[in-house]
């Protein structure tokens, strides 16, 4: 609970008890928004609906880098710093409306310059938009950040293992930047798998940062079945488990394919890192069939 | 010795020790691990301490229908004696591993036989 943020209202006449407002930004706090699903009234309330005009708020579009074929690297600035943590995400409006989640790829740090990486789906309509139609110099709207899966520089001395496939890459390139810029000790290791080679789109970034900094070291994994420069063979979650049996004391993101995220967390589990410091981040796609299931 | 069951095994702090241990041991066990298969391990876990607790002679709201009721999907899916004997192995195996006494591991061993016919839907 207190995750999707969907379930908004505003208080007209009473105090808001802190826990209700657990995680909304300060925009939200100050004209008194709390989460229905966190708040245990015991007397009659007066409340308001969310205003949609509040809940969004607007950025510009100041770069779009076609990274690959399908993955675009996209730059906002928002009208104010946007408070998060390295891990979050946040939803993007499109032109008409539609409302799609994407991870925040940039240091917490860098809160005037949010950098996105989308996927481009076949049939979707909000990546196609958002490759094809939407200008740098345009305005967007967005609503967050959010999300559960993040970093906290709680204990700096422990190992942390990240697990991402495609643009789920995005949020764990957050926090090992963020973590590296901490002053992070333990070790970072992270896997970043795609199908081919040309999936892996932060490439040479990762291995610049691989190289200058010690205790970081990067993956990259490829399931295709096609061997490329120092890249392993595999698919990166079978990878990283079958590499690192004993994960007690570790943290472990998990980023990507819901069925990969699944199975690694569970695996990660038996591997014996605690159950609350195994941070998964599903990519639930939309139903893009033409037709609807049944 | 005084107290309950509950409070001469620890108490809470017992449960969670436990039930980290004991759903490792049900997750790794293939024959069992599909009954315990979900999308939200949190959850899952939870179920995993309120059934400790209950084990433990402690706090509860379990009562023989709610365990019929919860069991009666994996009964349909085939769950059956072997299944319930191997989460018995491993409840054992976890207090064994916790190093609690033999005289309450058997008080413990008791109440989890007790909720055989109820789990198994018999």
């Amino acid at each position: 609970m207190g995750t999707c943020q969907t379930c908004l209202l505003r208080a007209d006449d009473f105090d808001i008890p802190a826990g209700a407002r657990t995680g909304l930004p300060k925009n939200l706090i100050v004209q008194n928004y709390f989460l229905a699903c966190l708040l245990y009234p015991d007397s009659d309330l007066k409340l308001s609906q969310a205003k949609t005009s509040d809940l969004f708020r607007e950025a510009i579009v100041i770069e779009k880098n076609k990274l690959t074929d399908s993955v675009l690297q996209l730059f906002l600035e928002p009208s104010e710093p946007l408070d998060f943590f390295a891990g979050q995400f946040i939803n993007l409006k499109s032109a008409n409306d539609l409302v799609r989640s994407y991870s925040l790829a940039c240091n917490p740090a860098d809160s005037k310059r949010l950098e996105l990486h989308v996927k481009l789906m076949r049939n979707g309509q909000m990546s196609n938009w958002l490759f094809n139609e939407l200008q740098v110099g345009e305005t967007v709207e967005f609503q967050g950040a959010t999300g559960n899966s993040f970093y906290n520089e709680v204990n700096l001395d422990q190992p942390l293992l990240l697990i991402g496939t495609g643009t789920g890459l995005a949020p764990l390139l957050s926090i090992v930047r963020y973590a590296i810029s901490q002053g992070h000790r333990g070790e970072i290791i992270l896997y970043h798998g795609t199908r081919y080679s040309y999936g892996l789109y932060q490439n040479k970034l990762l291995i610049e940062m691989a190289n200058t900094v010690d205790n970081f070291s990067y993956f990259a994994c490829l399931s295709g079945g096609v061997e490329f420069n120092g890249t392993l063979l595999g698919r990166a979650n079978e990878l990283a488990m079958q590499r690192h049996k004993d994960l007690t004391g570790w943290q472990v993101f998990v980023c990507g394919e819901p069925l990969m995220v699944k199975d690694t967390q569970q695996r990660a589990y038996l591997a014996g890192a605690n159950l609350d410091e195994i941070h998964v981040d599903p990519f639930n796609l939309r139903d893009l069939r033409r037709r609807r299931r049944k | 010795m005084s107290g309950n069951l509950y409070e001469r095994l620890g108490g809470e702090a017992a449960v969670n020790a436990a039930v980290d241990i004991f759903y490792r041991k049900v997750l790794g066990d293939d024959t069992i691990s599909h009954f315990f298969d979900t999308t939200d391990m949190g959850e899952q876990r939870a179920k995993q301490k309120s059934f400790l607790t209950m084990a433990f002679g402690g706090p509860n709201n379990y009562t023989g229908k709610d365990l019929r009721s919860a069991h009666k999907g994996l009964v349909e899916q085939g769950m059956g004696e072997a299944h319930f004997t191997a989460v018995a192995q491993h409840l054992q195996e976890t207090l064994t591993e916790l190093g609690v006494a033999e005289d309450l591991r058997d008080e413990v061993m008791t109440i989890a036989a007790s909720t055989h016919d109820d789990v198994l839907n018999l």
